[in-house]
C-alpha cells in the first residue's frame, strides 16, 4: 500500500477544508479503484457527502494531462480530481 | 505564436489588445467574457473561479495549437483567464486574436474561447444576493480525452485534446 495525494477543485471544495484528500491505494491498483476509494473516504469524512453524481461525473488527472480508467496508479503521487469544467 | 496569461482578479482587456498586433496583419478579433448579475433565475453577486493551473495551460497550449495548424501558423493568440474573486461586470476570460484577414481572426477567436470551456480545467462558484452560493454545473472532461501520440501502453497520462463542440452561449 501506498499514499496517493489527490488535489480537489472545484465542487469538491465544498466537502473539505484542504484542497486535497490522500487515500492508501494497493500497489497494482488502478484510476478505477482510485475513484471507488475516493468514494468510500469521503463518505467516511464527510457523512453528508451524498452527490456520487460528482465523483462519476469527474476525471483524475497529472499536471500534463488526463488519465484513464485502466490506468495504473504505480509511479504516480500528485494526482488531481476534475469535476465537470466550466471556464470562460 | 501564442501567450497564455493567469492572473488573481479581473483580466486586463487593454493589455491583450497591446500583445497580438503584427504590422502584416489586418485582422483583430477579441472576445471579452465578463461576469453577468443573473444565471439560471438567480442574482448574482460575484463569483469565484477556481483553475488547476499545470493543466489548464498545457490544455490551452493544445487549443492554440490546434487552432494555429487550422487558421494558419502566422496567428496571434492571447489567452487571458481570471482566478479567485470577481464582480459583476468584471472581465473574467480574454481571447485576442490577430490574423492577416478577418475570417481567420473570427473563427479561431470564437474557436479558442468554445475549447477553453469545454475543455480547461476551470471552475466557478456563484453567489447570490441571498446570500448562498453554489459551484457551477459544466462540460465532463470524460469524453474528451484520448491516448498521446507515441503511448500506445494503456498507462500514463493522456491529453485533453480534441476537436470539441461548438456552443450556443447562453
Amino acid at each position: 500500500m501506498r499514499e496517493i495525494r489527490i488535489r480537489l477543485f472545484g465542487a469538491f471544495r465544498k466537502y473539505t477544508d484542504r484542497g486535497e484528500i490522500c487515500l492508501n491505494m494497493p500497489a497494482d491498483a488502478t484510476v478505477a479503484d482510485l475513484r471507488a476509494e475516493l468514494a468510500r473516504k469521503l463518505r467516511e469524512e464527510v457523512p453528508a457527502f451524498g452527490d456520487s453524481g460528482l465523483i462519476d461525473e469527474s476525471v483524475f488527472a497529472t499536471d500534463v494531462g488526463l488519465l484513464s480508467e485502466s490506468d495504473l496508479l504505480e509511479g504516480m503521487n500528485g494526482l488531481a480530481v476534475l469535476p465537470p469544467v466550466c471556464g470562460g | 505564436m501564442f501567450e497564455i496569461i493567469f492572473n488573481e482578479g479581473p483580466v486586463d482587456v487593454a493589455q491583450a489588445m497591446t500583445r497580438v498586433p503584427e504590422s502584416h496583419h489586418g485582422a483583430q478579433s477579441v472576445f471579452v467574457g465578463v461576469v453577468r448579475n443573473r444565471n439560471q433565475g438567480r442574482d448574482v453577486v460575484k463569483l469565484s473561479y477556481d483553475l488547476y493551473e499545470p493543466l489548464a495551460r498545457k490544455t490551452l497550449e493544445g487549443v492554440c495549437e490546434e487552432a494555429l495548424e487550422k487558421w494558419g501558423r502566422d496567428l496571434k493568440i492571447y489567452v487571458a483567464h481570471s482566478w479567485g474573486e470577481l464582480k459583476v461586470g468584471e472581465p473574467s476570460v480574454v481571447i485576442a486574436v490577430s490574423s492577416p484577414h478577418r475570417g481567420e481572426a473570427f473563427d479561431s477567436c470564437r474557436y479558442v474561447i468554445e475549447e477553453l470551456k469545454h475543455r480547461a480545467p476551470i471552475w466557478k462558484k456563484e453567489f447570490y444576493v441571498d446570500g448562498e452560493s453554489e459551484w457551477v454545473k459544466g462540460h465532463a472532461l470524460c469524453g474528451h480525452h484520448h491516448q498521446v501520440q507515441g503511448d500506445d501502453s494503456g498507462r500514463g497520462p493522456v491529453s485533453a485534446d480534441g476537436p470539441g463542440q461548438a456552443l450556443s452561449e447562453a
